[in-house]
């Protein structure tokens, strides 16, 4: 008679026994069970098998070769490798946000909550605060007070209370003061196991001081309210800033959803970021971007110089009054002074409508619009290697126009003194140039696509788009 | 038939091994000792069993695999 272990059943009355739970009584958290008791299994086994093969050697039966068969040892490392790739998910992820999805917390564990007991601590000679929160969200908000009071929230994700509690009281929130700094800690890194601590710290400071937070993975990183300087550094982080008194300098935010500052009376500064969004509002100082950004940017209202500095772009305008909307593939502005500067790398469509002061740009691909709207006009030099040209210029201004094509149509809307002209039909070169009193140059190139030249009619610019009235004169 | 301590202990590495490695999956995850660096008493176990084997008198040894 062949001897069988009673493993192999076992196993699966285990395995089918565990299914049926997890379908019957998803509340068990059955998936945690499994992440953290799975060696159990292998041990469970071991000792079956061990027990089995001493019971046959005391009756004197014959002895398998060896005590698990060649299968037997496949599935243990299969075991090994599920059973691993399941703590790992739960327990060991190394990083913030493995998002499986909203449920994964509640799949693989719970959070604990947390109520961070308020400190107060006496500015005394101090002007400035240092906040150092790994995870969570910081938020600084300055108020008419002599104190800094730190409070907040703190979550722990665990298995049982007893981890949570220990977890939170390793990671005890200080507050100190030293030499002008009050140094506010979370302590994060001082906690040794493996539960998740994330601390939403909230801070109140006296309005004159100056800020500084440091981060790793931080949701969001909130300061208003303070007439001192503001500094950011965070791998990965949202920042929000609102009515800061100094310059706003965020060096290492490496990474970041959006960051917003608004009425800022010093310059700002972003430095070797990757994100996506930036919105600027109403900021006195000069602002110096150096980064890459892949969603949608936004500066309006900026009194100082605006320098941005992409892999593909390069962009300065000297004041901007009005607003700037510019993403991957498009560059809109309204009511800019001059000088302007833009290059693209890549393909990007420009409209640009009320500015003045002299323009220079450069594009590799896409159309180019432009409006200035006021006069006296402004020397303007446009191109692009291919895309259309369309240039709407006031009625009275005075100017000399060359504006060209190497391969596409053009047409003269505005009329006389301009002379348009144009080769085989729109299929080669063409141009409109003219004169009128004595104004700037005004130089708009396509090496391929349209180019148009429109009357200014004093009405808004995308009402000029569709409706294109050639006025040809052969060549 | 005759039982040899060899075969017992040929037949029972299986198992120890097995239990061995649970144990040490459980010392990662209830203890101090992670995997990376436990690993190796794997190795001894197996040497020492395989020793075990070498030292036990082994009277009439079968060649392997010759009596299934």
């Amino acid at each position: 008679m062949k001897r069988r272990s009673l493993a192999g059943p076992l196993l699966l009355i285990l395995i089918g026994v565990w299914f049926l739970m997890s379908t019957l009584r998803p509340d068990l958290q059955l998936l945690d069970l499994a992440a953290r008791f799975w060696p159990f299994v292998l041990i469970g086994w071991g000792a079956l098998r061990l027990l089995e093969i001493l019971v046959w050697a005391v009756r004197g039966q014959e002895m398998p070769r060896s005590g698990l068969a060649g299968s037997e040892w496949t599935l243990v490392v299969f075991l090994c490798l599920a059973g691993s790739a399941l703590y790992w998910v739960n327990y060991d992820r190394p990083w913030g946000r493995f998002a499986i999805g909203a449920n994964s917390v509640e799949i693989f564990g719970r959070s604990f909550d947390y109520t961070i007991p308020e400190q107060k601590v006496p500015a005394g000679k101090a002007t400035r605060v240092l906040v150092e929160n790994l995870h969570g969200t910081v938020r600084v908000t300055g108020a008419d007070a002599q104190d800094v009071t730190v409070g907040g929230r703190k979550s722990v994700r665990a298995l049982q209370d007893k981890d949570a509690d220990e977890a939170d009281r390793q990671t005890k929130v200080d507050a100190a003061v030293n030499g002008d700094m009050v140094v506010v800690r979370t302590n994060q890194d001082r906690f040794t196991g493996r539960q998740r601590v994330t601390t939403d710290v909230e801070l109140t400071v006296p309005r004159g001081f100056s800020v500084e937070v440091r981060g790793r993975n931080n949701d969001s990183i909130e300061v208003s309210s303070v007439n001192g300087s503001v500094e950011v550094a965070a791998d990965d982080a949202s920042v929000r800033l609102d009515g800061i008194g100094g310059n706003v300098r965020l060096t290492d935010v490496r990474k970041s959803d959006l960051i917003r500052a608004a009425n800022v009376k010093g310059a700002v500064d972003i430095q070797g970021g990757r994100g996506r969004d930036i919105e600027l509002d109403t900021i006195a100082g000069e602002v110096v971007i150096d980064g890459s950004y892949s969603g949608d940017l936004e500066f309006k209202n900026l009194a100082k110089p605006l320098r941005l500095t992409a892999p593909n772009a390069e962009l300065r305008v000297e004041r901007t009054p009005g607003e700037i909307h510019m993403d991957l593939g498009k560059f809109e502005a309204t009511n800019l002074v001059g000088p302007i500067r833009l290059t693209s790398g890549r393909p990007r469509d420009v409209e640009i409508e009320k500015f003045t002061q002299p323009l220079d740009l450069s594009l590799d691909h896409g159309d180019i619009t432009l409006r200035p709207l006021d006069t006296p006009l402004s020397k303007i030099a446009a191109h692009t290697h291919n895309g259309q040209v369309e240039l709407t210029l006031p009625e009275k201004a005075a100017f000399d126009l060359k504006a060209s094509t190497n391969r596409g149509e053009v047409s003269n809307d505005f009329g006389d003194p301009l002379k348009a002209v144009s080769d085989e039909h729109g299929r080669g070169s063409g141009s409109i140039t003219g004169t009128i009193g004595q104004g700037p140059a005004i130089v708009v190139q396509t090496d391929r696509g349209a180019v148009t030249v429109r009357k200014d009619s004093g009405a808004p610019l995308a009402a000029h788009s569709g409706h294109i009235q050639p006025e040809i004169e052969k060549h | 038939m005759r039982v040899t301590s060899v075969d017992i202990i040929r037949a029972v590495r299986g198992p120890i091994l097995l239990i061995v490695l649970g144990l040490l999956f459980v010392g990662e995850y209830w203890g101090q000792y992670p995997f990376y660096k436990t690993w190796p008493v794997l190795l001894i176990v197996y040497g020492l069993l395989k020793l075990l084997e070498h030292l036990a008198p082994d009277g009439s040894r079968t060649p392997a695999g010759g009596s299934l």
